[in-house]
């Protein structure tokens, strides 16, 4: 693989609700109004969830811009927002340069960014792209704004990929059952430096190496707890590990996630 | 390339006329006269006590009835419409349950509305082109079920039928060679049916000369010209949309229309649905190309370029 990080940029609990895009149930679902109609809401009560836009939007402003101008927009998410009036993948194909092939990921969980980092990769080797962008979203419950309990906030990154040299090169992504983590993880382990691994919800902590090995626990959000810390700590990783490696275990089937990436020259 | 080794459609027994469906729909005499008169459709199944589950899965059974289902190595449901209320986060991990492939590797695909089964099989192409096993497969699976009125009567111009296809794709296999892909996605109208009308306006200006583009080009990277396409496969939501969007006459002379009036507009499912029904019919002439065009509200156009083969087409096992 040569698909390569360049660069992420993160998002979390935007302080600024966005109250556009959620109709209540009662006026249908997705898609489709007559021409010139308004979806039959009001924003009212609590402040709603950002929506995806208003997270595309907060993470499109602080992108660089040499990384605008991808041939490749990937959207990924856990939970769909409840509306699906906006085609939001096409707002950040829009938002990021305008000529990409745009679509979104989804209906994997925590897969769905690992999944579609598999799909930037596949194209990358087949010669369809050598710009990518990969947004991983993640809006809290509607009910989110009324609870007290730690429930999930909004939160999302957005990474950027190319195929020039440098660290952050992307090894491997693959998926593995709770039985094979431990062995995977091991294998991992550099010959010279150590291996750092990014703890996302639902992993077992005892899965990591005992040697050569450290972990680091995302404490905030769930679908973009690992990638955030990526986007957070990528310039002091680089520069201490040779190797990083993202992991996430699906709650439902146990299935866990990893991506492998080489930091510095080993 | 990209083959397609199998593609199948199912539709529930229950057929209603495009009458009986605006009246269930709450339409009044003269909507209900322009959907027949002007937009072309004439009838449809629907079956309100179907599940999404039971629409999609039928279609994909008859394929992994044909094969060893250990060797679909993705399993990958598209669907236009991407609200939570009518597809839930689980829904491609139920499908994948459902049909018995709890090894493949399973996500959704969306947010091309109606255009997104054509980039699922690109998808597919270059995950099991890049994976290089050429006894691997992918399986996707197709089929909307909108629960609301707003999704089921689009724009005043389409009305949603029931109807699912699935397709099974390989890398280098011995079926329908894929020759070309191309898309083009105009975020600007990513409001969709929700954008003012003079963002509805523009789009419909535009249309015309983007589809052309797009399917000039996909020509042009298979190699021949539009002259040479036999059939265009394209989605079905009404003549109109394709009147106002191909000016030539000879050019949409070659478009299938013919499901428009029997089936109406399946979202996601309409253009592998098409092309099983000319397969069955055995309509495909072997190795001349032909062309699948979509457009996905919100903005997306698409052409592919594929060449049937002998096998393409053949009887139902």
């Amino acid at each position: 693989m040569t698909l390569r990080l360049l660069t992420a940029v993160s998002v979390l609990k935007p302080s600024v609700p966005n109250t556009v895009s959620s109709p209540p149930a009662a006026s249908g679902d997705d898609a489709v109004v007559a021409v010139g109609e308004a979806p039959e809401h009001e924003p009212a009560g609590p402040p709603a969830p950002a929506g995806h836009t208003r997270l595309v939007d907060l993470l499109a402003e602080q992108l660089p811009e040499s990384v605008m101008g991808p041939d490749l927009v990937l959207l990924t998410y856990a939970r769909p927002e409840d509306s699906g009036f906006k085609t939001v993948a096409s707002y950040l194909n829009l938002r990021t340069g305008g000529d990409a092939h745009s679509f979104a990921l989804c209906g994997q969980d925590l897969g769905a960014p690992f999944s579609a980092l598999r799909v930037a990769d596949a194209y990358e080797r087949t010669g369809q792209s050598s710009k990518s962008l990969l947004a991983v979203l993640d809006c809290a419950p509607t009910d989110a704004a009324e609870r007290f309990d730690g429930a999930p906030a909004d939160s999302g990154v957005l990474l950027a990929f190319d195929t020039s040299p440098g660290p952050g090169t992307v090894d491997t992504v693959v998926s593995v059952g709770s039985t094979e983590l431990a062995a995977r993880l091991a294998k991992l382990v550099p010959d010279s430096g150590r291996l750092l691994v990014v703890l996302g919800p639902g992993v077992d902590p005892g899965a990591v190496p005992a040697q050569g090995a450290d972990p680091h626990t995302c404490s905030e959000g769930y679908a973009t707890g690992v990638w955030s810390a990526l986007a957070q700590h990528w310039t002091q990783w680089q520069s201490t590990y040779p190797v990083v490696v993202l992991c996430a275990t699906e709650p439902d089937s146990g299935t866990s996630h990893l991506l492998v990436l080489r930091a510095a020259a080993e | 390339m990209i083959t397609l080794e199998a593609v199948e459609s199912f539709f529930p027994d229950r057929t209603v006329t495009v009458e009986e469906r605006a009246a269930e729909l709450g339409l009044n005499p003269a909507q209900t006269h322009m959907f027949r008169r002007i937009h072309g459709l004439d009838r449809m199944r629907h079956d309100p006590d179907l599940s999404l589950r039971d629409l999609v899965l039928p279609a994909a059974k008859r394929i992994l009835k044909r094969i060893d289902p250990r060797s679909v190595r993705y399993l990958i449901y598209c669907h236009a419409l991407h609200g939570g209320r009518s597809v839930g986060p689980r829904t491609a991990q139920d499908i994948k349950r459902a049909l018995g492939l709890e090894k493949a590797t399973t996500f959704a695909l969306t947010q091309q509305n109606c255009a997104i089964a054509l980039s699922a099989i690109d998808v597919a192409g270059a995950l099991l082109r890049a994976d290089g096993d050429p006894e691997a497969r992918a399986l996707v699976v197709t089929g909307d079920k909108p629960r609301h009125r707003a999704a089921q009567l689009v724009m005043n111009t389409c009305v949603v039928g029931d109807g699912s296809a699935s397709a099974l794709v390989a890398w280098n296999g011995s079926g329908t060679a894929v020759r070309s892909f191309v898309t083009r996605t105009r975020g600007e109208f990513s409001d969709g049916m929700m954008s003012s009308p003079a963002l509805i306006r523009a789009e419909s200006e535009m249309r015309p000369r983007l589809m052309l583009e797009v399917m000039s080009e996909a020509a042009d990277r298979a190699d021949c010209t539009l002259d040479d396409i036999q059939v265009v496969i394209a989605p079905n939501p009404n003549t109109t949309l394709w009147q106002d969007t191909i000016k030539d006459e000879a050019l949409r002379g070659k478009f299938f229309f013919e499901n428009i009036p029997r089936y109406s507009h399946c979202l996601a499912s309409d253009v592998l649905i098409n092309y099983a029904t000319l397969g069955e019919e055995k309509r495909f002439e072997p190795d001349r190309p032909a062309m699948f065009v979509a457009i996905g509200v919100g903005m997306t156009f698409s052409a592919m370029v594929f060449t049937p083969s002998s096998n393409t087409g053949g009887p139902r096992s």
